[in-house]
């Protein structure tokens, strides 16, 4: 009976623990977050829009699944409230629970994966900020972040390469880009935006980097001044060829960069598709989220990372 | 006159290094083709070119097209249409050009051919460019653990796209690659764009 007791209690902690593990709650803050926003304001209030859109977007799929008889139509209505948030963008976060509660109830792993990982993303973005130098200070403190992050394995992405078939090779793929081509390349122009931050922040003076963060913001705006024909992108951005000295540095970044991409494509193309049932959002996106954690799934044996030195990282 | 002959060596020898450069540099032919078939589908998807582009394509042909940088046409892809009934009228094409690296030319697609595609395959799942493209993942992936695919990857000239029954009474996308001096490698895909099997066809001359 004691042994049951002991055995009972070890259950317990364990559980808690895991449960613990598994919040996105990065504890304790890096010293240098949030910093990218106080250097780079108008970047920074970019991102935060994205994820606005991003969830704005989300909801209204969901809502209007099985209504849509007028793609163009909705799209082009969209497009425009987007655009309003992209020109005043907000100056924090947005939550998402408060502007997309039934997305954040109907996508439980992936709201997870994609917060951890946006972390993961803004951490990056304020060490490549504020240090000094590009040299191995940094290049170990961003390490010991991505470290941080791994670490939290119930809700990381993995950071080996997936194919693109991960994000084009299931029943419903591809519904979202034929549907909605504009929305679709409006985000993959976020995509391309976060990545390219990153490739610039790489230049070894700050004077470089500032022109660099302010050539992105100005070509992002090229990109979706209009779309679809703007933003010339045939496939998903890659951040191996957008952004090739920062990858030399952080091969293993990138795919999970990369794979964090492809799920939002694959959650777009689960809303859209006429072959996925609102009854089995819930399931597909545990499904599609379980894949993007797991090394094995659609693993690719063209890892440009792979040959840049991550292999054994 | 050994001035000269110096002067044209050296020029030789220049055009020569560039010449190699700009065929090793680059993407290899079957990533060109992949990404030419991308651009295939968002013109499609954006409605610069017709469906048919996606529904009813029966072949595809790539071209190296000599240049003397890398931001120059250095491929030209090409993909069918099925034939159209009247032997006289010339099957839809389109044509894309793509840079060493795999990316489009700016430029509006080459569109030629007059006929209404005739005998197309009906596709229940996933269109023929799609299934074609997840022939081209079989390759580009492949290539890394099975040596026998990399003369495909690096020299792919042409494919088709055809359906068949395979063995398990399935319908499935026959794709088969040609590249020179090689068997041809039959890639065959399952309607949901999984990989089914691949075999090596010896070539009939001609």
């Amino acid at each position: 009976m004691k042994r049951l007791k002991i055995l009972f209690t070890l259950f317990c902690f364990l559980g808690l623990s895991l449960t613990a593990v598994a919040e996105t709650v990065w504890y304790p803050l890096p010293k240098e977050a949030y910093q990218f926003g106080k250097i780079y304001p108008e970047a920074q209030k970019l991102l935060y829009a994205f994820d606005y859109g991003h969830a704005l977007v989300y909801e209204r799929l969901l809502l209007k699944k099985g209504a849509v008889s007028n793609p163009q139509k909705i799209e082009h209505e969209i497009l425009s409230e987007i655009m309003k948030i992209l020109k005043n963008p907000p100056n924090v976060k947005i939550d998402e629970g408060d502007i997309a509660p039934q997305y954040v109830y109907t996508f439980p792993l992936v709201i997870n994966l994609f917060d951890w990982s946006h972390l993961l993303h803004q951490f990056v973005l304020d060490v490549l900020a504020v240090s000094e130098d590009r040299g191995s200070a940094m290049i170990a403190r961003v390490k010991e972040i991505f470290a941080q992050y791994k670490a939290n394995k119930p809700i990381a992405i993995t950071d080996v390469c997936k194919t693109m078939m991960f994000m084009d090779g299931h029943y419903f793929s591809k519904a979202f880009r034929r549907t909605f081509p504009s929305f679709n390349l409006l985000i993959w122009s976020y995509h391309w935006f976060q990545i390219k931050l990153y490739e610039v922040l790489m230049r070894p003076t700050k004077a470089e980097r500032d022109k660099g963060v302010s050539e992105t913001i100005t070509k992002f705006w090229e990109l979706i001044s209009d779309l679809p024909d703007s933003a010339e992108f045939d496939m998903m951005p890659e951040t191996a060829k957008e952004a090739p000295i920062f990858i030399a540095a952080f091969p293993r970044l990138a795919p999970a960069f990369d794979n964090n991409h492809m799920l939002h494509d694959i959650i777009s193309d689960i809303l859209t598709s006429d072959k996925v049932l609102v009854s089995s959002f819930r399931e597909e996106g545990m499904r599609m989220g379980r894949m993007d954690m797991d090394p094995n799934a659609f693993k690719s044996n063209v890892c440009p990372e792979d040959t840049a030195g991550g292999a054994h990282e | 006159m050994s001035k000269l002959v110096y002067i044209f060596f050296v020029m030789g020898s220049v055009g020569l290094t560039a010449h190699i450069k700009f065929a090793y540099g680059g993407v290899t032919n079957a990533k060109a083709a992949e990404l030419a078939l991308h651009r295939v589908e968002r013109l499609v998807i954006l409605k610069k070119i017709e469906e048919g582009f996606q529904y009813k394509v029966k072949s595809f042909t790539l071209e190296l097209v000599p240049h003397q940088n890398e931001e120059e046409p250095s491929f030209k892809a090409t993909l069918f249409q099925y034939p159209p009934k009247d032997p006289n009228q010339k099957p839809k094409a389109v044509t894309i050009r793509l840079d060493e690296e795999g990316k489009p030319i700016k430029e509006p697609p080459f569109v030629e051919g007059d006929g209404e595609a005739d005998g197309a395959p009906q596709w229940p799942d996933k269109d023929p460019v799609t299934l074609a493209e997840s022939a081209l993942h079989y390759v580009l992936e492949g290539s890394v653990t099975k040596p026998e695919l990399g003369p495909y990857h690096e020299g792919i000239t042409e494919f088709t796209v055809t359906q068949e029954i395979n063995q398990a009474s399935e319908a499935v996308a026959v794709v088969d690659f040609k590249a020179k001096d090689q068997p041809i490698l039959r890639v065959r895909i399952k309607m949901d764009a999984s990989f089914d099997s691949s075999e090596f066809i010896p070539q009939t001359k001609e």
